[in-house]
């Protein structure tokens, strides 16, 4: 079990930190809020 | 952990489709030693390793670690590094060895001061915070090393572990070897390269057609194969050499020749008639055949 937290931690990571994820994460609900 | 032996493979066989990669293999390595499983490419090196880490299954035959079938426990006191290298590109070097070690089971303080100390060892220390993209192949080789021995395995098996890296690098990564076998772990290597081989193995198992072809000790090995090559500094003409009943191959290197003694033929008597023959001779010396001979000659004579 620990080694399987392992990879999920590292994989979650290696997304969570991209560039393109921040961005989105920012961005995203400011774009929903001025469609709505 | 000292067993003996520390891996024993019995009549493995492990075909792909029609392709038989491995065919009723049997070796044994003892605990403790050097042992390199050599032969060309596609003889069925890489297969049989990945036999023993457990990566693939054999059709047949049985595979014991430490005197027993392997385990997921077992793994965790394996290091390994394939031959097909594979690091995570955008991670920095330092998490990723704390990565593969907690895969092994190891972690902690002891682990932070182990990737320090190791890639000190490799002159990696400087690029502990940069991405593995970064660096060269050859570094990026040196980092994968550093991921199979970050928790202290007891069976150490390293697939190619030289090819691609310079002179330098090779012998740093030999000295590691020699030391981690000084500290008692096992250690199994493949390689094509048999001059590496022959520095730094104990035992060996030649591997060709998906067969074995010769094993056991390799001091016991060469000496079974007998002196019967001798390496020779003349001036003047070698028309001596030329003869059948003396000689039966010459080989020329950059300054000296070696001469493969004809079967019965005797060095004092070659000697002797070099220098009847008004030749200068600065270097007359017997030589036990090197692997890579001992290699051919094998694998001409089953064929």
């Amino acid at each position: 079990m620990r080694k399987f937290l392992a990879v999920v931690n590292r994989e979650c990571l290696q997304r969570v930190r991209t560039k393109m994820f921040i961005v989105a994460t920012i961005l995203g609900p400011l774009v929903m809020s001025l469609i709505s | 952990m000292n067993y003996s032996p520390a891996v024993k493979l019995e009549n493995i066989t492990k075909s792909f489709g029609d392709f038989i990669a491995v065919s009723s293999l049997t070796l044994s390595v003892r605990a403790g030693r050097i042992y390199g499983l050599l032969g060309p490419n596609g003889a069925g090196k890489t297969t049989t390793i990945r036999m023993i880490v457990n990566i693939t299954a054999p059709d047949s035959g049985r595979i014991e670690l430490f005197g027993q079938q392997i385990t997921p426990e077992l793994q965790d006191h394996i290091g390994y590094l394939p031959e097909e290298r594979g690091l995570y590109k955008k991670m920095k070097i330092g998490d990723q060895l704390r990565f593969f070690a907690e895969l092994k089971n190891a972690t902690g303080k002891a682990v932070e001061e182990r990737i320090d100390k190791w890639l000190a060892r490799l002159k990696l220390t400087e690029w502990k915070n940069k991405k593995s993209m970064e660096l060269s192949k050859g570094m990026q080789q040196k980092v994968q090393f550093i991921t199979a021995i970050l928790h202290e395995p007891d069976l150490l098996i390293l697939d190619e572990p030289f090819s691609g890296l310079d002179p330098v690098n090779v012998e740093l990564l030999k000295d590691i070897v020699l030391d981690l076998k000084a500290a008692g772990r096992t250690i199994i290597f493949s390689t094509h390269q048999m001059e590496i081989a022959e520095k730094i193995c104990d035992d060996i198992c030649l591997i060709n057609h998906s067969r074995k072809v010769l094993d056991g000790s390799l001091r016991e090995i060469k000496q079974s194969f007998g002196r019967n090559s001798v390496a020779l500094r003349i001036e003047g003409s070698n028309g001596i050499l030329n003869d059948p009943s003396l000689v039966s191959k010459i080989e020329r290197h950059s300054d000296e020749i070696e001469a493969l003694l004809a079967p019965g033929a005797n060095a004092q008597a070659l000697l002797k008639k070099l220098i009847a023959s008004g030749v200068m001779v600065s270097k007359f010396e017997m030589i036990e055949p090197s692997l890579n001979d001992i290699f051919i000659e094998k694998v001409s004579e089953a064929e």
